[in-house]
């Protein structure tokens, strides 16, 4: 029973995985096939931290670099992620989807968000 | 002297199949050129373009076509373009290109595509098999185009008309392409 239960919820995945469309705001809804995962969302906040060689970086510069590097917070709901439009035309965008369900709830443009983000 | 003459070849040599009803053929005799818009550009972009090839830009994922000049340009994204000739009036083209070369950083991509032509009543039911996007008539009309991928090749998607349509991808695996597309026209 455990084992039909755990191969029903493989076929899900798959399914899933298969059809998931992600809705790209210049392009409008196209397969995820077309598209690549390139990882947390998170990678964007890059601290300001320029060591050179009269200036070394503190033990919590550095601190907040390793973090930034390796830590990932890998949450079971609404994730932000970062994905390619590898297929298409090569824009990043930043995906608000539920690890859970794979629904998607979010999908912008990382040019226009960094642009908000520096005005 | 050398003892070997090279010469040139397109990859799908002149290929015309007739596989249930469903004409495929090698587009030959294209040219194909891709214009980046430089940061801060596109005021000059739009300038140059209604100059030289009497149009305005198409927004990205749009697509404009000029008879007259037998081109087509597709916006593949915010700061690129393709342009594509339909001829090979090399005077002319260079003609366009040399105007067009202040506004936009413009490179040569003619040998890296390579172009299959579908056609036939039933172009749909053989292209819906390996293509992503929805190719209805309402969604997909007359000389709409799409960046896709089909058989996990990297493909751009044109529609001439409503039976036929224009495919290309890259030439280093056109014939694994062109398999595909037959494949599917087979499995009708």
């Amino acid at each position: 029973m455990k084992k039909a239960k755990a191969l029903n919820q493989t076929y899900i995945r798959q399914w899933n995985k298969k059809f998931m469309i992600i809705n790209h705001p210049i392009l409008g809804p196209r397969d995820a096939n077309e598209f690549v995962y390139k990882g947390d969302a998170e990678l964007l906040n890059r601290p300001h931290w320029t060591p050179n060689a009269t200036k070394r970086a503190t033990y919590a510069e550095q601190e907040e670099f390793h973090d930034y590097l390796y830590l990932r917070n890998n949450p079971a709901g609404e994730h932000k992620e970062l994905w390619y439009h590898e297929q298409g035309d090569r824009s990043w965008l930043i995906i608000t989807r539920d690890t859970l369900t794979h629904q998607i709830s979010k999908v912008e443009l990382v040019r226009e968000f960094l642009k908000e983000k520096v005005t | 002297m050398p003892k070997y003459k090279l010469k040139s070849n397109a990859p799908l040599a002149n290929h015309k199949n007739v596989i249930n009803k469903i004409k495929i053929s090698s587009i030959e005799k294209v040219e194909l050129f891709s214009l980046a818009i430089p940061i801060d550009g596109e005021k000059k972009a739009k300038t140059a373009l209604a100059k030289v090839i009497k149009c305005k830009i198409p927004s990205p994922g749009n697509c404009v076509v000029s008879v007259e000049q037998k081109l087509k340009l597709l916006r593949l994204a915010p700061e690129q373009a393709l342009l594509y000739f339909s001829n090979q009036n090399l005077p002319q083209i260079q003609k366009t290109l040399q105007a067009l070369k202040k506004s936009f950083y413009i490179t040569e991509q003619s040998d890296a595509w390579s172009g299959i032509k579908v056609s036939g009543q039933q172009v749909i039911a053989c292209l819906e098999r390996i293509c992503p996007i929805d190719l209805s008539y309402d969604s997909f009309g007359i000389n709409c185009f799409a960046r896709t991928s089909m058989e996990h090749l990297n493909t751009i998607i044109i529609r001439n008309k409503r039976t036929e349509f224009e495919l290309f991808s890259g030439s280093s695996s056109a014939k694994s392409f062109l398999h595909a597309i037959e494949t599917s026209a087979q499995n009708i």
